[in-house]
């Protein structure tokens, strides 16, 4: 496989797999704050979180800045603003020109979804959207990366191209749950009251609470939903899984051995570890949580 | 709307129709087929092809005032139906004349003979900016300089095909081609019904058989298809041929010449590659020995091929091959090298060198088509008798500053057939694109692109100025007409 072809499907996969995520992080957004006023103080963090996580904590600061956040403000810059690199209309956008540039190296289906998909977003006109067609634009985005998914582990051969979609995938995954933490945990030190409230709220980001609730102790204990975002063995959004799965896809590349040519990943991967380790000294209940998933990340060092 | 029915075809030749008003044979079946369907069906279908072409991303990029933008290639769902007996002659004059243009630049680029016997005149080759003098006794592999060609066919008012253009360095189009027949398949089922036609999935294999016959390494040969990247406007072409081929699709910067041989950047180092099927101009091909400033080459690729290390297909230099000038003589050629009459016959063309024959241009540019010999696409052309007065004088001027760089040609009444746009029947004018590929063998891939002038009244095909694309079937011997 070409670096560059490598490199392509690599992007594409993040970029996919982040524009779902934002997306999610916006669906959960958009209905807590139809329980209650904008102008909230807790509505106003979340949605500062909203930024700060699926942006940057500096753009975060720069529109808080200047007042009062509002839904449609978060709305635009996370969904459409051509500005910022990480919009849904951007991630949709770049993984479409990658795909473009690799279309022979992934099948039929898979770039027809993504095709069509980017034909949808780029025409959309965000003005005119009812708060119906917003959830219906989330909805869209979500069950288009995942049939985009779908159709990577039903019809992909597991060669090369399917194990670097996979290491893209995983590791934007790990990145977002990271930053989720991240996000919170400053929360939770301003004001550690609300910690339970955030508990659930980390959960729902990450599409983890209904499997969080199928657990045998499922209380919005903070260690539990800790354990279970950073460690938990089963869950596909949990750190530890995403790092071991892109762990997996880069030996599958590479054989056992490895290669000189994966320096530039496993760099990636270990800057992610290293941000996660930087988290346990800001919060003690995070520290407590990490002790225990140390050691599966001791063989992704090599 | 009206139904489907035969129109007055005037002086021009018709696909369809007789010029008495009936339907030809062997278009009898589509046609009831086509009468079986109403308003709302048609236009539905209709929307549906177009959407599919959008949907898969076959598109391709025009540039305008330095923005460019990805389109479809406009579909009619009418196809071009070309009968057994037909196809056994453009079959025929097809190979003879790859054949004779094969043997020609073997010629050019080797002892010169037909220069030398003055069947062409020396400038013509010697002046002419495709000409690469260098390339005197290069080592063509399999000493063959086409591995896919593009042959322009049109019909003239009595029906008889005539060869309008050669395309010998990077015809496009193939893909759309196929992509017509795929999308047809899908959206108009029906009107397949109780046809037999060839089969163009067929001819991929050996496609990908005849490229690798270009290579002097015979186990584990690597072949790729080198492109100058998402933002040529055949992109699209690129991705279906490199797909179709199961080659790896390239660009420059992942490629390195090492040792005077050719090698991939991949994950696992660097891989030999032994054939390069290029989509890109001879000018571009490498900053060592063309233009120094072309980004899209490699740098060393000219002293691989020359050393026999790596095939470049199609060869370098054909430009001087299909060229509008030497258009002319195609005819010779084929007379010279096969001791053949061509079977398919050349449209008139006057060279504008001579004063004299210049004089008699000038005096009736309104009955005839200029055309700058170094451009296609459609680009600097006239058509006298559709231009305004501003037109002419320009062209009137053009040719007296410069007279090598332009051809005439008789206003040739392009065949028509019917056509489905804007929700009515209306007859277009058309032309027909046919793809050969040469490698041990030639082999003509049945049928081809039809191409089609939707602007009412428009002789223009191409489809950077609003042409559009139709199915072309061929129809198998014994067919029931």
């Amino acid at each position: 496989m070409l670096i560059r072809v490598a490199d392509a499907l690599y992007w594409m996969s993040r970029n996919l797999e982040r524009s779902e995520k934002t997306a999610s992080l916006l669906s959960v957004q958009v209905l807590q704050v139809l329980e209650s006023q904008e102008e909230d103080l807790l509505v106003q963090e979340e949605l500062y979180n909203a930024i700060n996580i699926a942006a940057s904590k500096e753009e975060a600061d720069r529109i808080k800045a200047k007042g009062s956040i509002s839904l449609h403000q978060v709305l635009s810059y996370l969904l459409f603003a051509k500005e910022n690199p990480n919009s849904v209309v951007n991630c949709v956008r770049i993984a479409r020109e990658n795909a473009r540039s690799v279309r022979d190296h992934i099948n039929h289906d898979l770039w027809q979804i993504i095709n069509v998909f980017f034909l949808d977003v780029e025409f959309a006109k965000f003005d005119d959207y009812s708060d119906y067609q917003m959830q219906r634009l989330l909805q869209r985005v979500k069950m288009t990366s995942l049939s985009a998914q779908g159709v990577i582990e039903s019809t992909t051969m597991r060669g090369m191209p399917y194990q670097m979609m996979k290491i893209g995938k995983w590791v934007e995954r790990a990145e977002y749950t990271q930053r989720m933490l991240q996000a919170i945990s400053e929360k939770v030190e301003e004001d550690p009251s609300s910690l339970r409230y955030f508990m659930r709220l980390s959960l729902q980001m990450i599409n983890g609470n209904e499997a969080f609730l199928q657990l045998r102790n499922a209380s919005i204990e903070p260690s539990y939903v800790l354990h279970f975002m950073i460690a938990e063995p089963n869950f596909p959004g949990s750190i530890e899984y995403c790092l071991k799965r892109a762990t997996e896809a880069i030996v599958k590349l590479e054989g056992e051995k490895g290669s000189s040519y994966t320096q530039l990943l496993v760099q990636e991967i270990n800057i992610i570890i290293e941000r996660v380790m930087q988290l346990s000294f800001e919060d003690v209940d995070l520290n407590q949580a990490f002790e225990g998933i140390q050691p599966y990340y001791t063989p992704l060092k090599v | 709307m009206e139904q489907l029915k035969p129109y007055q075809t005037k002086t021009y030749f018709d696909e369809m129709f007789t010029s008495e008003g009936k339907v030809k044979p062997h278009y009898r079946m589509l046609h009831n087929t086509i009468r079986s369907f109403d308003r709302e069906e048609l236009k539905l279908k209709h929307e549906q092809a177009q959407a599919s072409f959008l949907r898969q991303g076959i598109t391709f990029t025009l540039y305008q005032d330095n923005l460019s933008t990805e389109r479809t290639m406009p579909f009619d769902f009418i196809p071009i139906i070309i009968s057994s007996e037909d196809w056994v002659e453009i079959e025929q004059g097809i190979e003879q004349r790859i054949k004779g243009l094969n043997a020609f630049l073997e010629d050019i680029y080797g002892e010169e003979r037909i220069l030398k016997e003055g069947i062409i005149p020396e400038y013509l080759i010697k002046e002419n900016p495709y000409y690469i003098e260098h390339l005197k006794g290069f080592p063509f592999p399999l000493t063959n300089h086409i591995f896919l060609a593009g042959i322009d066919l049109i019909r003239d008012d009595r029906g008889e095909y005539r060869v309008l253009e050669d395309n010998l360095r990077n015809p496009s189009g193939l893909s759309y081609m196929y992509q017509n027949r795929f999308v047809m398949r899908h959206v108009y089922p029906e009107f397949f019904k109780e046809h037999t036609l060839y089969k163009i999935e067929q001819q991929l294999d050996p496609l990908r058989q005849t490229l690798m016959d270009y290579s002097s390494r015979k186990k584990s040969a690597v072949a790729v298809l080198l492109t100058p990247g998402v933002f040529n406007s055949a992109y699209y072409d690129h991705v279906f041929l490199a797909q179709q081929m199961g080659v790896q699709l390239v660009e420059g910067s992942d490629l390195v010449v090492k040792g005077e041989s050719v090698y991939m950047r991949t994950i696992h180092g660097l891989r030999q590659v032994d054939v390069i099927y290029r989509r890109i101009d001879d000018d571009y091909l490498d900053p060592e020995q063309f233009r120094t400033d072309s980004l899209l080459g490699v740098k060393g690729l000219y002293r691989a091929a020359r050393a026999g290390n790596v095939a470049i297909v199609n060869a370098m230099g054909n430009g001087v091959a299909d060229d509008k000038a030497l258009y002319a003589f195609v005819p010779d050629i084929i007379r010279y090298y096969l001791n053949e009459e061509p079977i398919l016959k050349n449209v008139d063309t006057y060279s504008l060198r001579k004063p004299s024959m210049r004089k008699w241009v000038l005096e009736r540019l309104d009955q005839l088509v200029i055309k700058n010999v170094g451009s296609s696409g459609g680009y600097d052309m006239l058509i006298g008798p559709h231009a305004t007065r501003e037109k002419l004088n320009l062209f009137r001027e053009k040719i007296i500053e410069n007279p090598e760089q332009y051809i005439a040609q008789p206003t040739i009444k392009l065949s028509r057939a019917p056509a489905f746009q804007d929700n009515q029947f209306y007859p277009c004018h058309v032309d027909l694109r046919v793809y050969a590929m040469s490698g041990k063998k030639v082999r003509v891939i049945p049928g081809g692109l039809s191409r089609v002038a939707l602007k009412k009244g428009s002789l223009v095909v191409n489809s950077s100025q609003g042409g559009g694309g139709k199915d072309t079937w061929v129809l198998k011997k014994g067919e029931r007409v």
